[in-house]
């Protein structure tokens, strides 16, 4: 068979391909459409990764880091696998969840292989916290070095929990920002450079110049003290990707020229007078929810594409430990007193409303993935309520994620542009119902 | 322009290294050197990379000023300060530098940290190593670092690291989820061992699944260290690794599959986490279904063993009568039932530690009759 002729071969020459060839394609969720596979080339990668590596985390051969991050997500594939293993490290590989069987675990994995570093997600922390430090303080974590954080922006609170209770006050938090596009570290706060404090990202690595620009005329800000969006012009990062797989035009049109000659990554941030960063969220919809990007879109025509519903619009709603939440709005086929008959609803238990919303919280699960159900909550609106929208078909998003999280005054501002202003009234009297008949 | 470059490898990497301690990082530079110097009489290498690894520095031609401007230099090889404030000032430095000059910036530290197969030939005299153009008004975006230069990852992130002596040093911990009735499972790859792994896979690769140099390979992969030998045996082989995180569901798996144009894919029996069981094998072949239905089919497979309670294993079965019979022991009497029985033709062998289903003329359902046993 031909697995024993591998047994035998001698090992497998290796190919040396240009810096530019393709290493790997990741898929990552857009604020449109389908999925996008982001294209890394090797050489660029290579060196970006394993010299943030080295200068985030203060890495030489030998040393032990514990990235918690799944490897199906960029910073598996970077700080996990590549960054350690091109610096000679220890890459402790964690299969299971930071909370099993106890709060402990995380900690415990620390002393037991004497970890240097820890990088891990502010949903993480914020998650452990919630538990209580006893689950920390009872263990040593003297091997620990270095604490990185990455996935969102870490509020100040759990900073301070990350900072005090576990690295008890003594070791740096590293901070980074980067995206599945960047392949590697872009902002962070470089271990005992310049002044730490809560819930600031920090510095540009070297060789990148983030702008912040103005949201609605696409101009620079300059100087300290501005908000907007978080682009990068050049020079480039050498991890930058290269191209969206099969799709340059989509590379072209969703990253570069939303604002011409820069890189828009879609989230904001602020820069202070230090010239510091801090990275304040997503602007556009795509949803951070445990870490996870979720697009807004996916989710939606997943939802459309449940038998009971013919439109959906999914936002985001705050969330204490998850950062974000999926909340749902969708539009039933027929109207529900029609499908009270309907035998699969039918049961002495639940009402037809919440059968509803468990198919359609398996749809997702189905779809995507179990991460992406809306667990902030799915609001069912009759048919011919309608989703408010712009002339040209856009989701009015804002006023949407108002409700969602529980405004129902019916005071969103100016509303001139909203094609079908009568819908917003209609779900809330929904979302009014909904509340009552949860309570 | 010739790229700059400074006169001892060694002093680059210390130089700009912040450290929390000082004094270790000067000891972390030390050793370093020790087992670069040791690094000639190892036994265990590839020609070429040692090749590259004895060229002496001088070879490379005068060092210029550069980010190490004199003063910065004498200050860091002596003097290491923990005061934030002057680590501030450092990182602004090495900053402007790198901003101003980013292709020479990049160019040495590709330079002098990675291996190239014509390391010498390019950075030496390679003056554009690095361009991008953000504005599509001008012309067709586009990044680009080191063209032209020849590199891999698999042999930089191993081979790089056995010759300088770290063999033996342990390169992946895994730590497993110790749920789901499952023995408890620590193991340990060392680099040589990470090497040997995935290069039987790579073999594998090319020989069975006939992968050649750009073709995309799904890996449906959990958080095992199988996902680091199939990444570094994609790598070694140049071919294009495309992971899906393991939380995906059949369709959106199906979609990352076709998307990619993969014909090979690299798969778990099962996911484990917070002492739960997830049957990655069902997804897949739901997965290769939905492929199946819209047009695109897998042609190879492979997938890696990791059932409960079963590392090491040496008894598996490996023809389909014993697998039948199996069954039948496992239920009580009963016979498997038809649609499975004409499925699998899959054999499985214990492969250095992993276990393989080698599944070349497989139908849909062959995972699901080997795991459901």
């Amino acid at each position: 068979m031909a697995l024993d002729e591998q047994e035998s071969r001698p090992p497998p020459v290796t190919i040396w391909r240009d810096a530019e060839d393709p290493a790997f394609i990741l898929y990552t969720s857009g604020s449109t459409g389908a999925p996008k596979g982001v294209v890394h080339v090797i050489g660029g990668y290579m060196v970006h990764v394993g010299e943030t590596m080295k200068e985030a985390f203060n890495v030489k051969a030998g040393d032990v880091t514990f990235c918690t991050a799944d490897v199906g997500w960029i910073t598996g594939h970077s700080y996990l696998v590549y960054g350690p293993l091109l610096n000679g490290c220890t890459s402790i590989l964690y299969e299971g969840k930071p909370d099993y069987p106890n709060a402990s675990r995380l900690w415990e994995i620390c002393d037991k292989y004497r970890a240097k570093v820890l990088y891990t997600a502010p949903t993480v922390i914020r998650s452990l916290k919630k538990q209580g430090d006893e689950w920390v303080t009872k263990t040593k974590r003297d091997s620990l070095e270095i604490l990185g954080t990455v996935g969102e922006p870490i509020g100040e609170s759990a900073w301070t929990w990350f900072h005090d209770v576990v690295g008890e006050g003594k070791l740096p938090i590293v901070d980074t920002w980067w995206q599945t596009e960047t392949g590697g570290h872009v902002i962070l706060s470089l271990p005992n450079v310049g002044e730490q404090k809560p819930g600031r990202c920090g510095l540009p690595f070297y060789g990148c110049i983030p702008a912040i620009l103005d949201p609605q005329t696409g101009k620079e800000l300059d100087g300290p003290n501005v908000e907007g969006l978080l682009a990068l012009k050049p020079p480039a990062l050498p991890g930058m990707f290269r191209d969206i797989y099969k799709n340059h035009e989509r590379y072209v049109k969703s990253y570069f020229q939303e604002i011409d000659g820069y890189y828009v990554s879609g989230d904001g941030a602020r820069r202070d007078e230090d010239g510091q960063y801090y990275i304040t969220g997503r602007v556009d919809d795509v949803i951070n929810c445990s870490g996870h990007r979720i697009g807004t879109a996916e989710v939606e025509n997943a939802l459309a594409r449940n038998v009971f519903v013919t439109e959906a619009a999914v936002v985001g709603i705050p969330s204490e430990i998850k950062g974000q939440e999926l909340f749902a709005f969708c539009s039933l086929r027929e109207d529900i007193q029609f499908l009270k008959e309907k035998a699969e609803l039918k049961s002495s238990k639940y009402t037809p409303e919440q059968l509803i919303v468990r198919d359609l919280m398996d749809t997702c699960a189905k779809e995507i993935g179990s991460f992406a159900k809306p667990t902030g909550g799915i609001l069912l609106l009759q048919p011919g309520t309608g989703i408010p929208k712009t002339r040209s078909g856009k989701l009015v998003r804002r006023v949407l994620r108002k409700i969602a999280k529980g405004d129902l005054t019916g005071d969103f501002g100016d509303l001139s542009a909203v094609a079908n202003p009568e819908s917003i009234q209609c779900i809330i009297q929904a979302k009014k119902k909904a509340n009552e008949a949860e309570n | 322009m010739t790229l700059m470059l400074p006169a001892s490898s060694t002093t680059t990497t210390a130089v700009f290294r912040s450290s929390s301690s000082g004094r270790r990082k000067n000891h972390g530079a030390k050793r370093m050197l020790r087992v670069r110097a040791s690094s000639s009489s190892e036994k265990e290498t590839q020609r070429r990379a040692k090749e590259e690894e004895e060229v002496p520095p001088s070879v490379l031609g005068p060092s210029h000023a550069t980010i190490h401007s004199s003063s910065v230099e004498k200050e860091t090889i002596e003097v290491v300060t923990d005061d934030p404030r002057e680590q501030l000032k450092r990182y602004q430095e090495k900053y402007r530098y790198s901003i101003r000059h980013p292709g020479a910036f990049w160019a040495e530290l590709a330079y002098e940290n990675y291996s190239w197969e014509n390391r010498d030939e390019f950075f030496k005299h390679n003056e554009h190593n690095e361009r991008e153009n953000f504005d599509a008004r001008k012309g067709d975006v586009n990044v680009e670092f080191f063209k032209g230069a020849k590199t891999n990852l698999a042999y930089n992130c191993l081979d790089r690291n056995i010759e300088k002596g770290l063999g033996d040093a342990p390169a992946i911990i895994f730590e497993s989820d110790e749920g789901f009735e499952r023995e408890k499972r620590c193991e340990t790859l060392t680099y040589l061992e990470l090497k040997e792994k995935s290069d039987k896979l790579a073999n594998h690769l090319i020989y069975v699944c006939n992968v050649k140099p750009g073709d995309v390979v799904v890996c449906y992969l959990p958080m095992i260290p199988e996902v680091v030998v199939t990444m570094m045996a994609c790598a070694r082989i140049g071919a294009v690794h495309n992971v899906v995180f393991a939380g995906y569901s059949a369709e959106a798996l199906a979609k990352r599959i076709i998307d990619s144009e993969a014909k090979v894919l690299v798969s778990a029996a099962m996911s484990y986490r917070g002492g739960k069981a997830i049957e990655l094998f069902k997804i897949v072949a739901e997965a290769e279904k939905i492929c199946e239905i819209q047009g695109h089919r897998i042609e190879e497979r492979v997938c890696h063993f990791n059932l409960p309670g079963s590392e090491p294993h040496t008894d598996w079965p490996k023809e389909k009568a014993e697998i039948l019979a199996a069954y039948k022991q496992r239920h009580g009497g009963n016979e498997m039932s038809p649609a499975w029985t004409d499925a699998p033709h899959g054999i499985m062998r214990p492969y250095y530690g992993l276990y393989l289903l080698e599944s070349r003329k497989l139908t849909l359902t062959y995972n699901s009759l080997l795991f459901l046993l």
